[in-house]
């Protein structure tokens, strides 16, 4: 074995690398006034910047394979006993090294982009590649100062480490973040091409072309980092829930509604010239977003169950937002009068326009997603006190807006381009409705004997009359979101098939092939349909949380369990297993219908040695299309054999991943290259590279996430083995917070330590005595402040919290439709009538061949 | 496996090294000598050129949804030849541009080749 100096090589190869980034920086700004000799400097001094980034991250790798316990990161994030694959995956455990591993990826996105651009657009090209390099040098930059991942211990280093968190020793770990690191550090390339056109004034489509399939790329990793993180909370954190509204999951979820925005309006510039600014606006605010995010996780100053520890790195990320917001404006600002569109909507009943309100609701959701997950910042700053907005409170007030996105995904196929007659609409959405309403009228009809009615009695989160509205639309979500759901999938459905039909008419094809082929030749837009319909699905198993029950027992081998009307479990017994790392005690259940063993389940403790102190809980699931059953050990007597179980029946969870699974896959369908297009602009197969390349990183993620999941049905818990005793007793604890100051955000009803066991039976003797919930709720605030409620009550400052946002993006459709007036009557302009001509007619007679030509080959 | 992992990111790290240092060397030779052209980088003029191609491509293929949408009867035969003859005039400008690059296109390169006769 080698014995190198790996902290002094680490800092070097930093050191070299920031170097080699402000170099490529200067080339490339030196280069903007033509030098094509200082281009291709940059360029190369761009590959030597990542060359020296990816060392870094390979001597942080031998660190870790080597248990180098000098470095701090090192120590902190491994130890001896850990496999290689997790040491490998605490590359990015922790914050120092998930900066390099941040910066690694983003020189990858910078080399594959300066590698397929080549010698195209030679005057973005420079500003591209040096708004890309200030971005590597500042992450570099901030590792130097502020958490390098090569800091070593002053004395004596130790002689084994604390080792990873359990929680994150875990399958998903090893592609959950890269992926959402993938997905948030590629929206830097067209950060960095927006700005390039902003500055160099080329602002038609070229811009739109250039940063398009790194958009999608990005948007396709960002979508996938956010499905695998609801599949590692839903089996990992083991709560049974996915999506907990934690400030981490919304700083990633914040820039994937901006850049969904994006993809739609930026349709509209590539197709009529229009939205200019919109567009300029919308990219540079998701790559904001992603920033933005990045401060939010690692600055500590918000509780999450999973941000990285409180540091001053925060401040470094603040200075740089103000930045970034300041440049693009005062950029956007100075362009503004070659912002200008070349074309304006022409109806309201045109896609143009379903597109702006497709924007509104997600840019509506966004406002109101920031706006409650900065709520603590905010409300500490100007009174001095903390609150926190449970899950309960982002359901209730987002659902709304959620529903009409969902109907806008249906509604959008149907509608088309610039002008729609009202009767042509009504012919469009009449099948649909129509099928959505059948569905809900067997809902209505059958839901309730099927243990899934229409509507739900919603708890309330304010005891205000906006509790009363938000609680009224959750009730009647489950219904409205079953005529969502099937309205879109039958708009889409009819539109594949119109399609198919009009070129079975056209070309006299046989029904399939025509489908096939107009879907091909069409990959954009019938793959983005595919998402609507993936999203769809998703909606589904959301919606199936107003279904959810609950059952737990204490169980001795040989007794049984009724969960809900369909399932019946059967203990078996404990069963023990070791390995290097851990000892694991499972309950052995086995699952029955009627008399007959259909599955067996073994949810577990795991005690692992270097915390014996806190074992985590394996949840077992089975899954199945119409419910998940999440199986969860909550305590087990060696001795008795007595196992505590706890089962919570979760319906229509799988469509939420079978959904995921479908949109992605559309989304790969959309980015399929297209090898004619290719040839004609003589790129050869260098265009297709980064796609090709692109869609098979997606593949093997999409592949490792299948094959981890058949691995295991099991993980750990950190919170959820609670015993309730009735579902008052489950509201009362949902609504109060542990005040223990290590469980960040976790209610009283889901989490398991000790500070919050001591309260929940403090609480059980104030009810027994007969106290009233409220009167309990009050004195819980009195005695900890408003921030021990998971809701914050509905006055003061706490309202303008959610209602300022959520009264702004209602509002804001009022601007949406002004604007889109405004635009239709500068585009109602009739058109010039121009004279014909020979040289017209020549002219008209090519537009007919080349469409021809495009139909037949696209 | 895990004996030699630890092997092959330190030669991973070597060769990355090797890599940068190339790199580095062919950035300096670059910006020192101006370095003629040597990985395809292609005239400006040329970027003209393949906008005008997009534009027409995007043009294109507006026209063709406006068609898919009439004949699904989603808008009357009005606004239809309306819309049609705002993106027709269109493309004809694009088309009339691209052609006009082509023509001094064609000029450039004949004056060369009797330049070259010569």
């Amino acid at each position: 074995m080698l014995h190198l100096d790996v902290p002094a090589l680490g800092k070097l190869v930093l050191a070299l690398a920031l170097v080699a980034s402000s170099y490529t920086f200067a080339l490339s700004l030196a280069s903007v006034r033509g030098g094509i000799g200082l281009l291709v400097g940059a360029r190369k001094g761009l590959y030597a910047t990542s060359a020296l980034v990816t060392m870094g991250v390979c001597v942080l790798a031998y660190a870790f394979l080597t248990h180098d316990f000098r470095l701090i990161y090192v120590e902190r994030y491994s130890d001896r006993s850990m496999p290689w694959y997790y040491l490998l995956a605490s590359l990015w455990g922790g914050q120092d090294g998930s900066l390099l591993w941040w910066t690694c990826l983003l020189c990858g996105y910078a080399s594959a982009f300066t590698w397929m651009v080549g010698g195209r657009h030679l005057r973005l090209q420079p500003i591209v590649l040096a708004v890309l390099s200030s971005i590597v040098a500042f992450f570099l930059l901030l590792q130097l100062y502020s958490a390098n991942p090569f800091a070593t211990y002053v004395g004596d280093p130790p002689i084994d480490g604390s080792g990873l968190n359990p929680l994150l020793q875990n399958y998903w770990m090893m592609i959950h973040p890269p992926s959402l690191y993938m997905g948030f550090v590629g929206w830097s390339v067209p950060f960095a091409i927006v700005i390039a056109a902003l500055i160099t004034g080329r602002l038609n489509e070229e811009w739109i072309h250039l940063a398009r399939p790194w958009v999608m790329v990005s948007w396709t990793f960002l979508s996938l980092g956010l499905l695998l993180g609801c599949l590692w909370s839903y089996e990992e954190l083991g709560w049974g829930g996915y999506w907990a509204w934690d400030p981490v999951e919304n700083a990633s979820f914040m820039p994937w509604l901006v850049g969904t925005a994006y993809l739609h309006s930026a349709i509209i510039q590539e197709r009529y010239a229009m939205m200019k600014v919109w567009n300029v606006f919308l990219m540079c605010l998701t790559f904001f977003m992603t920033i933005f995010g990045t401060f939010l996780t690692r600055s500590g100053l918000i509780a999450s169950v999973h941000s990285f520890a409180r540091s001053d790195i925060g401040n470094y990320f603040l200075v740089y937002l103000g930045f970034l917001a300041v440049v693009s404006l005062a950029l956007i600002v100075y362009r503004l009068p070659d912002l200008k569109g070349r074309r304006d909507i022409v109806s309201l009943k045109s896609r143009e326009f379903a597109f702006l309100l497709n924007n509104w609701i997600l840019l509506a959701i966004m406002v109101i997603v920031l706006f409650l997950t900065v709520s603590p910042l905010l409300s500490e700053w100007l009174r001095g006190e903390e609150v926190t907005w449970g899950a309960a409170a982002y359901n209730q007030i987002v659902a709304p807006f959620g529903v009409v996105l969902l109907l806008l995904a249906g509604l959008g196929p149907l509608i088309a381009w610039r002008k729609m007659t009202g009767k042509g609409l009504l012919r469009a959405v009449a099948m649909p409705t129509a099928v959505g309403l059948v569905v809900v009228l067997l809902h209505a009809i059958f839901g309730g004997a099927l243990e899934r009615p229409a509507v739900v009695d919603v708890s309330r989160i304010f005891d205000t009359r906006a509790g009363d509205v938000f609680a009224g639309f959750l009730g009647v979500a489950p219904v409205l979101t079953t005529f969502s759901v099937f309205f879109v999938i039958a708009s889409v459905l009819q539109e594949f098939h119109r399609g198919a039909s009009a070129r079975r008419r056209s070309k006299g094809e046989g029904y399939l092939r025509a489908l096939g082929r107009v879907s091909f030749r069409a990959r954009r837009r019938y793959g983005g349909y595919v998402v609507h319909v993936g999203v769809a699905l998703m909606y589904l198993g959301f919606a199936g949380a107003a279904w959810d029950q609950e059952f737990e027992a204490a169980l001795r081998p040989g007794a049984t369990m009724q969960a809900g009307s369909s399932h019946t479990l059967r203990y078996l017994g404990p069963r023990m297993e070791l390995d290097p790392e851990k000892r694991m005690v499972f309950a052995d259940l086995e699952v029955l219908e009627g008399d007959r063993v259909v599955a067996t389940v073994s949810p577990a403790k795991y005690i692992y040695r270097a915390a014996p102190e806190s074992p985590t809980t394996e949840v077992s699931i089975r899954s199945r299309l119409k419910e998940d059953l999440y199986v969860i050990l909550s305590a087990i007597d060696p001795e008795t054999k007595r196992a505590i179980i706890q089962v919570k029946v979760r319906p229509l969870v799988l469509w939420i991943w079978l959904g995921g699974i479908l949109s992605l896959l559309g989304s790969i369908f959309a980015m399929l290259p297209d090898p004619k297009q290719a040839a004609r602009r003589a790129l050869e197969p260098r265009a297709l590279r980064p796609a090709l390349a692109s869609i098979l990183a997606l593949a093997l993620s999409l592949g490792m996430a299948g094959h981890a999941h058949a691995d295991s049905g099991s993980s750990s818990l950190h919170a959820g083995s609670v015993t309730i005793e009735d579902p008052f007793e489950r509201e009362l604890f949902g609504r109060l917070l542990c005040q223990c100051g290590a469980c960040e955000r976790l209610p009283l009803d889901t989490c398991v330590c000790g500070w919050a066991d001591d309260k929940r039976r403090e609480i059980r003797e104030r009810l027994a005595v007969g106290e009233s919930a409220e009167g309990i709720v009050s004195s819980y605030r009195a005695l900890y402040g408003v921030k021990a409620l998971a809701v914050p009550p509905d006055e003061g400052l706490d309202r303008v919290t959610w209602a300022l946002p959520t009264a702004l993006s209602v509002l804001a459709i009022f601007a949406v439709v002004a604007v889109g007036r405004r635009l239709k009557r500068k585009g109602a302009a009739p058109v010039e009538a121009r004279p014909a001509s020979a040289a017209n007619d020549d002219l008209d007679a090519r537009v007919d061949r080349e469409l021809a030509a495009l139909e037949d080959d696209e | 496996m895990t004996a030699t992992l630890p092997t092959f990111f330190i030669v991973f790290a070597g060769l990355s090294l090797a890599v940068a240092l190339v790199f580095f060397f062919q950035s300096l030779h670059a910006v020192l000598t101006h370095a003629a052209v040597g990985d395809g980088l292609e005239e400006d003029g040329s970027v003209k050129r393949s906008e005008l191609l997009d534009r027409k491509r995007a043009l294109l293929e507006s026209l063709r949804d406006l068609r898919q949408d009439h004949d699904a009867k989603k808008m009357d035969d009005e606004d239809f030849a309306g819309l049609e003859e705002a993106i027709r005039a269109e493309l004809r400008d694009v088309l009339r541009a691209i052609d006009e690059r082509v023509e001094r296109k064609r000029d450039a390169i004949e004056a060369l080749v009797r330049g070259e006769k010569r």
